[in-house]
């Protein structure tokens, strides 16, 4: 059952009395373990768990405020979803904006902390410069990025004008609006999981590394063979958050393009927002962010169980 | 790992221009912190304020109680990040490292919880709060935040990575568990300790929803909702937003540069080099 | 280290339990909520605060935030028994309520009213807040479209900067001299920036000009034939580019105060910003179609909440706010014209606000657009915004367009 911890050694020839000495230590420890978890299970459960629960129970039921209505509908809201032209639309945007921003981020945010690990001159400032968007709010930043890629008046069309490129209405092109809004995703979280990313870097011991080098092995190979390797539970944990999050994405997008132009950008969350909170649909947004869930929850099952392995790799000693 | 001078350049020739990319906004943003709002505006869009005004700053305190949102937005952050420090790190370590029964099981519900959109989530969350009646209090504020999966999964990862020698050897010397984890465990995880402290008040600082929904007085508002004063139906006043927005990275700059350092310290103090 | 951290949450819970706001006894408190944030915000709190001090028995209590917040934060307090006394709200979105039974019916306040004479407010708005023949919303603040020009440019293309144009006809004809294009062909300045989303309603100036409209008791009359003149109008306007195309309101506003753009159908709250922005601007009131003049109309009405216990207190409340004074010191410092019609000839109003008078003279057309309708927000998302989007690209043409608008309405208000 411990297969998330770095367990015992349960390995055979083990004296009897040694075995019960075990015993009770594992009995101690799980105990220790469960007193542990019990302060935030107790908030998750009240503050979280229980409210998702009751998002469940709304999502059941024909729940609009508006109308006062609670009529029980069983599964008809999922089923609804099915059929909605616009939820296949933004579940599609919503693929389309994952696939896109995930393996950007992750891969640029490895590379540059990499490079920054590296320590080149002046890294130190620039890890703090990259950091710096994800300390401002999210909706600054959209309206910061509202008017730099303003098609007529922002910085970056001008820019882009005098070097001779073509300009595009980035905001409101249809084709460049979900790549604007994921750049703008990517711009604002390169740092975090760039910070993230090297925590993991440094608690490799450098021993590792300048035995390599003494082997003749140059930057690439230790990078393959010792990084990348020794990196796996923090770029699963890294891939499987920004999965999570991306899936969910929300505040560029209701300050930048409101889910259009012509509904290129919108989203699941949006329109879930949308159903909820203008149409006043609570039982039906709930039901739809419950199939949201519903995909989040298998993706990163999967994610964890290929994971694992690597982890138990990551145990070293 | 030394580098060639030829790598060094490269290296700092292209985070240059990488970095000229990312301080553009905050550069514009700043920027128009001084202009007057017509510039902002301005055609054309320029970097450089021809005319320079603190007006904004002066429209911030002015206009708004800056003051009180910025010690709300400490006490809440704050208190927030310092609570999930400490139910964070125990329940990743008991998920890392102190196996039960059905702790998988358990770590899979925490996971899945950061899987509901909060737009859906919060209106049952808001009728919870009603019902105990601390609506419009720091304890309704902060209740939900004491602890956060985020950074339960964070640490987790952090303690999976730690060899169980320094268990055994709290173990063997008789060191409960509890002593194990508050003398020896922590810290070695100081260094993620300080990076996730620094994600966590980030996270509510910058928060938006969550304070805007159980807030009702100025008294208890905190930065994002007051900036928001600014943002008119019809007119934006983008100046003293502006303003609001570089004066509320000040503090955690500071944090994370002040983190920095023990990030730093923590790496030395883990033994791990070597 | 440990009970340090322990001790400052506590001290934390503690005194959070004690924080945020008591409640004054023998006074009567007004939870009043309103989205006036920004430069507004600032003559309505001296308003309240005015009243407050004037009355011993009545407690205004306001809460000021963006209107998407009030609306977010409405339903919750709804449900959860905690929705605020006074209200402020969009006149395009009270019928919602209203219909949904959360607004309290006026008629009885207004018939026992000794101060207030709703025949001296705008008509218009009195109409628009009178739901399946009761009253459910007063005025609070009232504007009107007008045409904001750009004086400056207008001498460049060779047009008279004190003769706006006043038919549609004439509009055109400036637009024409008012598009700059440069050597590839790109527009460099627009004649007019017209908004198509989160906009005050822009396009629907020109569908009146050509004497079309959108609902007739309550059935969808969209798709006729002055529509599809309008939408093929506006669609050849666009190619020859006298906008660019899925502007915001907010990026129409800032178009014309860069000066890239010449004109715009605009409400009174962006004069000081576009004068403080250098423009030399003119107003005028929107020009008259071959069917006819008619602009928008509306901003916000103020209504009661059904389950409030202080009906009467808010309403007196309501009172104050349309009197004349109030008005006076409304209008002269937010630059809207007053909900009244009595002050068309006050000395002091126009003394200290003179554009005022071109609202004032759009008032008796100004069309209160949907305003009984509660659908009219998911009208304008799910339908309108698809068919000036569609129209004004060119991906669909304009008979197309208003077809699928037509179903698409017909269905959203069978819903």
């Amino acid at each position: 059952m411990s297969c998330f911890a770095a367990g015992y050694d349960d390995s055979v020839g083990v004296k009897e009395g040694e075995l019960v000495r075990k015993k009770t230590m594992d009995r101690t420890i799980a105990l220790a373990g469960i007193r542990m978890v019990l302060p935030s299970m107790l908030v998750i459960s009240i503050f979280v768990l229980y409210p998702i629960v009751q998002s469940l129970w709304m999502s059941l039921h024909d729940w609009n405020i508006l109308r006062n209505t609670k009529d029980f509908l069983g599964l008809a809201n999922y089923a609804k979803a099915f059929g909605d032209e616009r939820f296949v639309r933004a579940l599609t945007n919503t693929l389309v904006y994952t696939l896109t921003y995930v393996p950007s981020l992750v891969l640029g945010s490895l590379l540059v902390a990499v490079f920054i690990n590296y320590q080149f001159t002046a890294s130190g400032f620039f890890k703090s410069l990259l950091f710096l968007p994800a300390i401002t709010s999210m909706a600054i930043v959209a309206i910061i990025f509202r008017f730099l890629l303003d098609g007529d008046i922002g910085l970056v069309s001008i820019y882009l004008r005098n070097l001779g490129l073509p300009v595009k209405d980035f905001l409101r092109n249809p084709d460049t609006a979900m790549a604007s809004v994921v750049f703008t995703g990517v711009w604002r979280w390169l740092g975090f999981n760039m910070v993230i990313i090297l925590s993991g870097l440094n608690s490799i011991p450098d021993s590792l590394y300048e035995a390599a080098e003494i082997d003749g092995a140059g930057r690439v190979r230790q990078f393959f063979s010792i990084s990348l390797p020794l990196l796996m539970p923090t770029m699963s944990f890294v891939i499987i958050t920004n999965l999570i999050s991306s899936f969910q994405v929300f505040d560029q997008i209701y300050v930048m393009t409101k889910g259009g132009p012509l509904f290129s950008t919108e989203v699941l969350v949006y329109y879930i927002y949308y159903r909820g909170f203008n149409v006043f649909d609570m039982g039906y947004a709930s039901a739809m962010a419950f199939l949201l869930f519903c995909m989040i929850l298998v993706l990163t099952l999967i994610q964890l169980k290929g994971f694992r392995s690597s982890e138990r790799n990551g145990d070293y000693s | 790992m030394k580098l060639s001078r030829k790598a060094n350049l490269a290296m700092l020739v292209a985070f240059l221009a990488i970095g000229f990319i990312f301080m553009l906004p905050f550069l514009w943003m700043t920027l128009s912190s001084i202009k007057p709002e017509a510039l902002i505006r301005g055609n054309p869009e320029q970097l450089f304020p021809t005319r320079v005004t603190m007006g904004n700053y002066v429209s911030l305190f002015s206009q708004i109680p800056f003051f009180r949102f910025l010690i709300n937005s400490f006490i809440f952050a704050g208190g927030v990040t310092l609570s999930s420090l400490l139910l964070d790190s125990m329940a990743g370590y008991a998920f890392a490292k102190l196996p039960f029964k059905g702790s998988s099981v358990i770590f899979i519900l925490v996971l899945v919880t950061m899987m509901v959109p909060f737009q859906i989530t919060m209106i049952p969350l808001y009728l919870i709060m009603n019902k105990f009646q601390i609506l419009n209090t720091y304890a309704g504020l902060m209740l939900p935040r004491l602890t956060n999966a985020f950074g339960i999964y964070f640490m987790r990862q952090s303690f999976l990575s730690i060899p169980n020698e320094l268990m055994d050897a709290g173990r063997i010397d008789g060191v409960g568990e509890t002593g194990i984890f508050f003398r020896i465990m922590i810290p070695v995880v100081v260094a993620s300790l300080s990076t996730l402290g620094v994600f966590h008040f980030m996270y509510n600082w910058n928060d938006f929803l969550w304070p805007m929904l159980m807030t009702n007085t100025v008294e208890m508002q905190t930065l994002p909702v007051g900036l928001a004063l600014f943002q008119g139906e019809h007119v934006m006043e983008h100046g003293p937003m502006f303003a609001g927005a570089v004066l509320s990275i000040v503090p955690i700059l500071i944090i994370f540069l002040a983190a920095q350092k023990t990030f730093i310290k923590g790496i030395a103090l883990s033994g791990i080099k070597g | 280290m440990k009970k340090i951290v322990v001790l400052i949450v506590l001290i934390a819970l503690v005194t959070g339990l004690y924080a945020g706001g008591t409640q004054e006894t023998g006074k009567k408190t007004v939870v009043f909520w309103n989205g006036y944030t920004g430069p507004d915000r600032p003559v309505l709190e001296e308003l309240v605060e005015q009243y407050n001090a004037a009355h011993t028995d009545i407690e205004i209590k306001m809460e000021i935030m963006p209107w998407d917040t009030l609306f977010q934060k409405l339903m919750p307090a709804m449900i959860a028994g905690n929705a605020p006394d006074l209200i402020a709200m969009s006149v395009g979105r009270y019928a919602e309520y209203a219909q949904a039974g959360k607004l309290a019916s006026l008629d009885d306040l207004i018939k026992s009213s000794k101060t207030l004479d709703v025949n001296k407010l705008v008509p218009g708005m009195i109409a628009a807040g009178n739901f399946e023949g009761k009253q459910y919303a007063m005025p609070m603040a009232f504007a009107a479209l007008v045409m904001y020009y750009n004086k400056t440019l207008f001498k460049e293309a060779g047009l008279d900067p004190q003769k706006a144009p006043a038919t549609l006809a004439e509009l055109q004809d400036a637009w024409k001299k008012l598009i700059k294009k440069d050597s590839s062909g790109n527009v460099v300045q627009y004649a007019q920036a017209i908004g198509v989303k989160s906009t005050v309603p822009m396009v629907p100036v020109f569908m009146w000009m050509y004497g079309a409209d959108y609902l007739k008791d309550g059935k969808s009359i969209i798709n006729s034939a002055e529509a599809v003149t309008a939408m093929k109008m506006l669609a050849d306007a666009f190619k020859m580019g006298v906008s660019p195309v899925g502007l915001t309101g907010q990026e129409a506003d800032n178009l014309f105060a860069a000066g890239k753009a010449a004109i715009e159908f605009n409400g009174p709250w962006a004069i000081n910003g576009f004068r403080g922005a250098g423009i030399d601007l003119g107003i005028a009131e929107v020009p008259a179609g071959p069917k006819g003049r008619k602009t928008w109309g509306g901003d916000s009405v103020l209504c009661i909440t059904e389950g409030s216990k202080v009906k009467e207190a808010a309403w007196n409340f309501i009172e104050y706010w349309n009197s004349l004074e109030t008005q006076r010191h409304w209008a002269l410092n937010v630059g809207f014209p007053p909900t009244r019609t009595d002050m068309a000839d006050d000395a002091q109003l126009k003394a200290g606000n003179p554009d005022i008078v071109h609202f004032l003279n759009s008032a008796p057309y100004s069309v209160l657009f949907m305003a009984e309708e509660p659908k009219a927000g998911r009208i304008d998302a799910e339908v309108l915004v698809p068919l000036y989007e569609a129209v004004t690209r060119g991906t669909l043409g304009a008979e197309a367009a208003l077809k699928a608008a037509d179903a698409k309405l017909t269905a959203l208000l069978a819903e």
